[in-house]
C-alpha cells in the first residue's frame, strides 16, 4: 500500500519522473538517469541509473538494469540491481534476480534464480567453474565462494522452493535438504557427538567403568578426550559437504538455466 | 488519466505506440505512433517518424511527422522532416526544415 501512495506522490510530481502511462507500449531499450514508473508496457531492455517501478498493472519483458527494482505488476525477464529488488504482493517475476539485498512479500510470485552476491558475480561464477574443472583448485576457490553463498541464500531460499517447487528438480532440492539438516548437526556437532556416543556405541557406557579404576581421571576427562579424538575426523568429514554442497544449488542451476 | 512523461534523462530506443497523451523530455528514437496528442518539450529530442492525432512541438524533432488533426511548432523549436497534418501551425521564431503537406 505505502508503495501505490509512493506511486501516486511521484506521478503527480512527475518532473521528476518518468511515467510511461497504462496506454503506452515502448519495445526498444529505455535508458536514463532517473526513476521510470511503467504503468504500460516495455518490451526489450531498461537501464537505468535510479530505480524501476512497475505498477500492478504495469508489465516489463525486458532486461533490467538499474539501481532498485520495485515490482507490483509483471516482469518478465533477468533483473540485475545494484541495490535492492522488491517483489510486492501481486507481483510476478519469471527471471533470474541478482542484488545484494531482495524482498519478496507474500503473495508475490517468483520462478528463478537468485543470486545475492557482491559486486562481482560473474568472477565468482567462473572461479566456480574454475574449482570444478580443477579438483585441486576446489579446495582453493571453494571457501570464498561457498561463504557468502552460505550467508546470504538462507534468507532467501524459502521463497526460491515455494515459488520454483512443483516445476522443477524435486531430488536435488530433496538433496539439498538432507544436506542443510546435516548443517544443522555440524552446528552441534559437540553435543551431537556426546548424544551419539552415548546412544549408539557402548564404549562410552565401558569408558566410565573402567575411569573409577585410574584414581586420576575422573568422568569427566574420561569424556574429554574421547570428545576431543572424534570431533576433528567429524568435523573433517562435515567440513567437506558444505563446501561442496552451498554452491551447487546455485551453481548447477545458474549454469543449466 | 496518467500521463505519460518521458523524463529529461531518459533515452528510448524503440518504438512507443498506444493510445494515451506523451509527453517527451528526454530522448526518443526510432518510431512514435500515437492516437492523441504528443508533447516534445524544450528538452525533448525526437529523432523518429511520428504519428499521432496532434503533436505540439517545444523542443526538436528530426524525422517525419504525421497528424491526423494538427501539428504545431512553437517558437524556438528545430523540426527537420516533412509535416503531413490538416492543420499546421509555425509560430515565429521556430526553426523548421522540410516539406508541408495539408491535403490530409
Amino acid at each position: 500500500m505505502a508503495t501505490t501512495r509512493q506511486h501516486t506522490n511521484q506521478v503527480q510530481t512527475p518532473e521528476t519522473a518518468t511515467v510511461i502511462g497504462p496506454g503506452i507500449r515502448i519495445s526498444g531499450r529505455v535508458s536514463g538517469a532517473e526513476d521510470l514508473h511503467v504503468e504500460g508496457r516495455i518490451d526489450g531492455a531498461v537501464n537505468l541509473s535510479e530505480t524501476l517501478y512497475i505498477a500492478p498493472a504495469g508489465i516489463v519483458a525486458a532486461e533490467v538494469e538499474a539501481h532498485a527494482v520495485v515490482v507490483a505488476g509483471v516482469l518478465v525477464g533477468n533483473v540485475t540491481a545494484r541495490d535492492c529488488v522488491t517483489l510486492h504482493a501481486g507481483a510476478k517475476l519469471v527471471g533470474d534476480i541478482h542484488a545484494p539485498r531482495i524482498v519478496i512479500a507474500d503473495g508475490a510470485a517468483f520462478r528463478g534464480n537468485i543470486r545475492m552476491g557482491g559486486e562481482v558475480p560473474p568472477p565468482r561464477a567462473e572461479q566456480r567453474q574454475a574449482a570444478r574443472g580443477r579438483p585441486g583448485g576446489a579446495s582453493r576457490f571453494g571457501r570464498p565462494a561457498a561463504r557468502p553463498a552460505a550467508q546470504t541464500p538462507a534468507r532467501v531460499e524459502p521463497p526460491r522452493a515455494r515459488a520454483s517447487e512443483a516445476r522443477s528438480e524435486a531430488p536435488r532440492r530433496d538433496e539439498a535438504r538432507q544436506e542443510d539438516d546435516v548443517t544443522v548437526v555440524v552446528r552441534h556437532a559437540a553435543v551431537a557427538d556426546e548424544s551419539e556416543r552415548r546412544t549408539r556405541r557402548p564404549t562410552p557406557v565401558a569408558e566410565p567403568a573402567r575411569t573409577p579404576e585410574p584414581p586420576r581421571a575422573p568422568p569427566v576427562g574420561a569424556r574429554e578426550p574421547g570428545a576431543k579424538a572424534p570431533p576433528p575426523a567429524a568435523a573433517e568429514k562435515k567440513k567437506l559437504p558444505p563446501r561442496a554442497r552451498i554452491p551447487k544449488p546455485g551453481k548447477r542451476r545458474v549454469h543449466r538455466r | 488519466m496518467a500521463n505519460t512523461v518521458i523524463g529529461s534523462t531518459i533515452v528510448i530506443d524503440g518504438e512507443i505506440t498506444g493510445d494515451e497523451d506523451l509527453v517527451v523530455r528526454g530522448t526518443v528514437k526510432g518510431r512514435v505512433s500515437l492516437r492523441e496528442h504528443i508533447t516534445v518539450e524544450d528538452s525533448g529530442v525526437v529523432e523518429a517518424n511520428v504519428d499521432t492525432a496532434t503533436i505540439t512541438i517545444f523542443g526538436r524533432v528530426t524525422g517525419d511527422v504525421h497528424a491526423t488533426e494538427r501539428a504545431e511548432l512553437k517558437s524556438n523549436c528545430r523540426v527537420v522532416g516533412d509535416i503531413r497534418a490538416p492543420r499546421v501551425l509555425i509560430a515565429d521564431g521556430a526553426s523548421f526544415k522540410g516539406s508541408v503537406d495539408m491535403d490530409g
